[in-house]
């Protein structure tokens, strides 16, 4: 199930691709209320919409 | 939730909870507190499986929620205690109270259940087993968070089994409304349902918490893909560079992706009773997990495919021609070599992002609007002023800046530019058109500013400006003259984004109209000047309406007076504001706050725009204050930390490292060409 974009990154350096965009993306589903909070991972809590 | 036709109801019945609760806790000491003080939706629960049952009312499920409650919230102090997040360091007896309070909440759970489930009902066996998994789940995942087994054996079957054991209190709920309801053929679909909800919030948490987990050491299947073992450490430089190593491998890997795919078929399984029971509530909680899912899910299949096309296509520029490099740790050739990193990975930094809330009417609370012309206007400025430095050098990545600018232009019929150019509810302004307008004439595009800006130019000048020199701040035609489109925006821009003439933005237009055609809109810029004149305060400042502190705004002002009225008087007046307010440590900053690299890059460029007209013998020595100031303040890369700059409303301001750097390159670049002996430092 690892899918990777074989085709366009086997020849690239990964140092060429940014990240800071997409963890600013994820940053951003994190702000919003979180849905629920798990049982797993105490850190949840700072994301409960209660 | 708060589109559920039960929501209101569901809050009376949580209060009524919240009121037995306190209730009990009359008979324990008043440290044994009941109520817990993490939040949860969880404390929810029956009600969200209630239309399953439709013979059990909402006074019957009290107990039950009180039970919920109770043993939910003992869970998460459960997990606090374990994670050691109640230790204070001095002694292990802080773990007293809580220890206690655990004792306290089991006991008043089981005594809610205990009235209405009889002790020889299948249940409390169920209860048992649930339970039972818990804590072998619990006890297998610390084994792998001890070290005790490497991560590479947390497959993806072992992550599940966790998960689902450890969802045992909901299963305890499940099988007690089973119970109450008298109800057995619910139970196994309901088990699913439940089970698949929890595999999908842990995923979801998964992801969104991946590097708080790895810091922390905790085993998830996310990190497991990424990393055999649990990391050693993650402090110093090496431990940066690990996390910046495995955000690559988590989106270009495709494992964000794997495991947001998990979410969704999870969601899907734990919606499988849509066709029996369409009212659950659960699927309120479940519809808004699968809309931030399915928005994160393909921003990051569009960002990762652009980034990649961007890699293969665009020919990487570094500043070394005929194997020249930028070397040296000054400042200009910090923030040149930060730049050209940045520019090579296609400016995600500096990007800014939003969500707008649904009721505006734009999209879905979970899209997210992406706005980068503004920011690279700025960068494209600053480039060109180092380029005229580097003999044209810079002339590769300003070529493509300025293509890349002229291709996100608005496509309403005003044109212009947007800030979010992917929000066409939002209408073109004149701090976009201003800054584009710069960057394109500064990079030798002055037939594209022909092409593109006039008529957006020709809306602001003619509809939107006032009779003491001001104009509005969004280009729309007045009304008779507007597409349907223009008409939301004129009625947005009443409603939304607000009405009238900015300080900090009517200088930035002024200033491209000199550099665009002086003696054309000799008019618009003389009376715009005048109006800047009489709005300035008494101690130099100008409003600042979209830009956070008093610097944006003296700079662009004084840049503008520089180029268009150095004589007049406000020149004076805002280089006094900035000769009163340089710190001791040579730099500047907001008010109430520390010097910042932001806040001294633009108030060096507003003393240096100041100087053809009132400079001050001591001038240059501040400068070289604030300069040694920024050099001190530049970190490893090159680049200056971010900085809250521009205002997107709703009381969040946007700020980058790429922005900053641009405005620290501008700054030593402008006193730099005030210093006869110096150069920028290029490697031979």
């Amino acid at each position: 199930m690892n899918k990777k974009y074989e085709f366009e990154i086997e020849s690239l350096n990964l140092d060429q691709l940014d990240v800071e965009e997409l963890e600013h993306r994820l940053e951003m589903a994190v702000l919003s209320a979180a849905p629920f909070i798990c049982y797993s991972n105490s850190s949840c809590d700072t994301k409960t919409s209660g | 939730m708060s589109n559920c036709p039960e929501a209101f109801s569901i809050h009376a019945e949580l209060a009524a909870v919240q009121a037995i609760i306190a209730d009990l806790q009359r008979r324990w000491p008043d440290d044994i507190a009941l109520e817990p003080e993490r939040k949860s939706d969880y404390y929810r629960l029956p009600y969200l499986f209630r239309e399953a049952f439709p013979s059990l009312a909402g006074p019957e499920l009290r107990p039950l929620a009180v039970f919920c409650k109770l043993y939910a919230g003992s869970i998460l102090l459960h997990d606090q205690i374990i994670d050691g997040g109640l230790v204070d360091g001095a002694s292990r007896s802080s773990l007293t109270t809580p220890s206690l309070r655990l004792l306290a909440m089991h006991a008043e759970a089981y005594h809610q259940l205990h009235t209405q489930l009889p002790a020889g009902s299948a249940f409390w066996d169920r209860l048992r087993n649930y339970v039972a998994a818990y804590t072998d789940a619990c006890l297998t995942e610390k084994r792998f968070a001890r070290g005790d087994r490497p991560w590479r054996e947390y497959t993806e079957s072992e992550a599940l089994r966790i998960v689902i054991g450890k969802n045992g209190p909901a299963r305890i709920i499940a099988a007690a409304m089973v119970e109450l309801a008298r109800d057995e053929r619910m139970l196994e679909p309901l088990l699913d349902v439940t089970n698949a909800f929890n595999v999908a919030t842990q995923m979801w948490d998964d992801l969104q918490d991946w590097k708080e987990d790895l810091h922390q050491g905790t085993p998830t299947l996310l990190l497991a893909r990424l990393i055999p073992e649990r990391p050693a450490g993650l402090d110093g430089e090496a431990g940066r560079d690990l996390i910046k190593k495995l955000a690559r491998e988590l989106y270009y890997g495709g494992h964000a992706r794997h495991v947001l795919e998990l979410v969704l078929t999870a969601l899907d399984r734990a919606e499988q009773l849509k066709h029996s029971i369409p009212n659950l509530g659960l699927y309120a909680v479940t519809a808004t997990l699968r809309r931030k899912c399915e928005a994160l899910y393909a921003d990051i299949e569009r960002i990762v495919r652009a980034n990649v096309q961007r890699a293969r296509d665009q020919p990487r520029v570094a500043l070394v021609i005929g194997g020249a490099a930028v070397v040296g740790h000054d400042v200009v050739s910090g923030a040149l070599r930060y730049l050209e990193t940045q520019w090579n990975l296609g400016f995600g930094e500096a990007r800014d992002l939003i969500q707008y809330p649904e009721e505006l009417g734009f999209a879905a609370a979970e899209t997210c609007h992406f706005g980068d012309v503004f920011q690279r206007a700025l960068v494209t400025d600053a480039l060109c002023d180092a380029d005229a430095a580097l003999d044209g050098r810079l002339q590769p990545i300003i070529e493509r800046e300025a293509r890349y600018l002229v291709s996100q232009r608005a496509a309403s019929a005003t044109g212009g530019w947007c800030y979010y150019a992917d929000l066409p509810e939002l209408p073109p302004d004149a701090d976009d058109l201003a800054q584009v307008m710069q960057a394109l004439i500064r990079a030798g595009r002055r037939d594209e500013v022909a092409r593109h800006g006039e008529a957006p130019l020709a809306v602001l000048l003619r509809d939107n400006s006032h009779p003491d020199g001001s104009f509005e701040t969004w280009i729309v035609p007045a009304a008779g003259r507007r597409t349907p489109l223009e008409d939301r925006h004129a009625e947005l821009v009443e409603r939304v984004w607000g009405i009238g003439a900015d300080c900090d933005v009517i200088p930035n237009l002024l200033y491209a109209l000199h550099l665009y055609d002086a003696a054309r809109f000799a008019d618009p810029i003389r009376s715009g000047a005048r109006y800047l004149e009489a709005q300035q305060r008494a101690d130099g400042t100008w409003t600042s309406q979209w830009y956070a502190g008093p610097y944006y705004a003296i700079y662009v002002c004084l840049r503008m007076f520089d180029a268009v009225a150095p004589a007049s008087p406000a020149v004076a007046r805002a280089l006094r504001a900035l000769r009163d307010t340089q710190r001791s440590d040579g730099g500047w900053g907001l008010e109430g706050a520390s010097s910042d690299p932001l806040a001294t890059a633009l108030a060096l460029l507003g003393l240096a725009a100041g100087q053809r007209a009132c400079a001050d013998h001591a001038d240059p020595s501040r400068a070289a204050r604030g300069i040694e100031y920024l050099r001190r303040a530049m970190e490893g890369d090159g680049g200056w930390p971010s900085h809250a700059l521009i205002f997107k409303g709703f009381g969040a301001f946007h700020g980058s490292r790429t922005l900053t750097t641009a405005f620290a390159l501008k700054a030593a670049l402008a006193w730099q060409d005030r210093r006869a002996d110096a150069s920028i430092a290029v490697a031979s």
